[in-house]
C-alpha cells in the first residue's frame, strides 16, 4: 500500500538529495541530471552574477576513492582549457563533506537529442568536428577521455560544442606529470582489468579491461563510435562509412593514428576531396570530381557547344 | 597579388585555346598565329582586370558576370576589326566564345584564385 504518488516521492527524494549550499557562494536552482556517481545541479554564483553548473558526489565520500575521482576529474579539466571543454570554476567540499566543483552552466541539447532534430548531414559534421577539435587538444595534454558517447557531449544555442564527463579521464603513459601531477597516472579507479565505459563506444582492448594498453586510439574508436551515431538516420555516403570502419578497426592499429588524422578525413569528404579510408574506383573518382567542379565543367561543355555550333553553321 | 597571376595565367591559357579553335575554320586557318596571339594577349587582359576586381569584391557570382562583360567587351573591340580578305565582321563568332572564355575566367579565378592575405591595421 502506497501513502504517497510516485510523483510525490520522486520529489521528497530529490529535496532530501538536494545539496546544502550553506558553506559556499552558491545559491541552489534545481537539478539539471543524475549520473552514477554525481549529480549535477544548477546553481546560481552571486559573486560573479552567473549561472554555474555544480557537480556534486552523491555521498559523503570524505577522503576515499570517488572524491578522489571528483577532485582528479576537476584537475584534469582546468588543465584543458578548450573552447570545447567546459572549464572548471571551483572545487569545494560542502558542510556534509560531499566533494562538489562548478563549472560552465552549457544550456542547449545532449548530442543524441540534437541528433535527433538535426537532419542536415553537413550540420552533424560540423558538430562532429568540433568533438573531435576537443579531443585532439585533450590527447595533446596527455589525457585520454575513455568515456566518449552522444550523451557526454552538449550543443549550445550558437553552435558551441562541449565534450562532458571527464570522469574516466585518464593522463597517457609517460604524461602522467604533464597532464595530473598530484594524483596518481591512471587514477585510483582504473587498475588493470578494471573494465569502464560505455557498450557500443569502448574500444575492444577498453571492453576488454587492458587498461595499460589505452591510447589516443581508443579515444578515436569512440569518436568512430559517435560518427556513426551520427549518419545513423541518413542515406549515409560510402566514403563516410569507411571512414567510422577505419576509426573503429578491431585492431588498433589499423586504426587512425589519432584524432587529428580521422579529422582530416572528414574534412577532406567535406571539401570534395579523396578520403584515405576509402580506396575509389575510377568512375566514383571522376563523380567525385564532376560533383566538386560541376560549374566549371558546365562552363567548358557550354562553350565547346557554342564553339561547336559556330563552326558547324559557319560551314553551311 | 595571387588572385592577379592565377587570372592572367587561366586568361593566357584559356585565350590561346580558344584562339586555337580557329584551325577548324580553313577561311582563316593561315592566320592561325596571329589570331592565337591576340586571343591570348585579349584573355591575359580580361584576365588582369578580372583579377584586380576579384581583389575588392569577394563575390564569386559577382567576380564571374565581370569575367562575362569584360570578355564581351574584348571581344567586341577584337570583332570591330573586319578580315583583311573578305571585308566581313565575325560578331557572334568572336563575341560569344569570348564571353564565355572570360566568364570561364571570371569563375576559375573566384573559386580556385588564392585568397589575398587581409593587411593587419597599423
Amino acid at each position: 500500500m502506497s501513502w504517497l504518488s510516485d510523483d510525490a516521492l520522486a520529489r521528497l527524494r530529490s529535496a532530501a538529495s538536494a545539496p546544502d549550499l550553506s558553506g559556499t557562494r552558491y545559491r541552489l536552482i534545481g537539478e539539471v541530471g543524475r549520473g552514477g556517481m554525481c549529480t549535477v545541479f544548477l546553481a546560481d554564483d552571486p559573486v560573479l552574477e552567473r549561472r554555474v553548473a555544480l557537480k556534486v558526489l552523491d555521498v559523503p565520500d570524505t577522503d576515499g576513492d570517488l572524491a578522489l575521482r571528483l577532485a582528479r576529474e576537476a584537475k584534469i579539466l582546468a588543465r584543458l582549457e578548450h573552447p570545447g571543454i567546459a572549464p572548471v570554476h571551483d572545487v569545494g567540499r560542502l558542510p556534509d563533506g560531499r566533494v562538489f566543483y562548478a563549472m560552465q552552466y552549457v544550456e542547449g541539447p545532449r548530442l543524441d537529442a540534437f541528433a535527433a532534430t538535426t537532419r542536415n548531414l553537413l550540420d552533424r559534421l560540423r558538430v562532429f568536428q568540433r568533438i573531435v577539435e576537443a579531443v585532439a587538444f585533450a590527447h595533446d595534454r596527455g589525457i585520454l577521455h575513455r568515456d566518449l558517447k552522444p550523451e557526454n557531449v552538449m550543443v549550445g544555442p550558437f553552435g558551441q560544442v562541449l565534450v562532458m564527463d571527464w570522469g574516466l579521464a585518464k593522463a597517457l603513459a609517460g604524461d602522467e606529470q604533464r597532464a595530473s601531477p598530484s594524483s596518481t597516472p591512471a587514477g585510483p579507479h582504473t587498475g588493470h582489468g578494471a573494465v569502464l565505459g560505455t557498450p557500443g563506444y569502448m574500444s575492444p582492448e577498453q571492453a576488454r579491461g587492458e587498461v595499460s594498453r589505452l591510447d589516443v586510439r581508443s579515444d578515436v574508436y569512440a569518436l568512430g563510435a559517435i560518427l556513426r551515431f551520427l549518419l545513423k538516420s541518413d542515406d549515409v555516403p560510402r566514403p563516410l562509412l569507411a571512414v567510422c570502419a577505419q576509426a573503429m578497426a578491431d585492431d588498433r592499429d589499423d586504426r587512425y593514428p589519432g584524432a587529428l588524422a580521422l579529422n582530416a578525413d572528414v574534412t577532406r569528404w567535406l571539401n570534395g576531396q579523396r578520403v584515405d579510408a576509402y580506396p575509389e574506383s575510377l568512375l566514383q573518382k571522376a563523380s567525385r570530381l564532376y560533383t566538386r567542379h560541376k560549374a566549371a565543367v558546365w562552363l567548358i561543355v557550354t562553350y565547346l557547344v557554342v564553339r561547336g555550333s559556330i563552326l558547324f553553321f559557319s560551314r553551311r | 597579388m595571387k588572385k592577379i597571376g592565377f587570372a592572367v595565367i587561366v586568361g593566357a591559357i584559356l585565350g590561346a585555346l580558344d584562339g586555337l579553335t580557329a584551325w577548324f575554320e580553313p577561311a582563316v586557318r593561315d592566320q592561325i598565329g596571329t589570331i592565337v596571339m591576340l586571343s591570348s594577349l585579349k584573355s591575359v587582359f580580361a584576365g588582369l582586370l578580372i583579377g584586380i576586381f576579384a581583389i575588392f569584391v569577394s563575390k564569386r557570382v559577382a567576380i564571374a558576370l565581370f569575367g562575362l562583360g569584360v570578355g564581351l567587351i574584348l571581344a567586341y573591340l577584337v570583332a570591330m576589326a573586319p578580315d583583311p580578305k573578305t571585308g566581313e565582321h565575325y560578331y557572334a563568332q568572336i563575341m560569344v566564345p569570348g564571353a564565355i572564355v572570360g566568364l570561364l575566367v571570371g569563375y576559375a579565378t573566384a573559386r580556385y584564385g588564392s585568397t589575398t592575405t587581409a593587411a593587419t591595421p597599423a
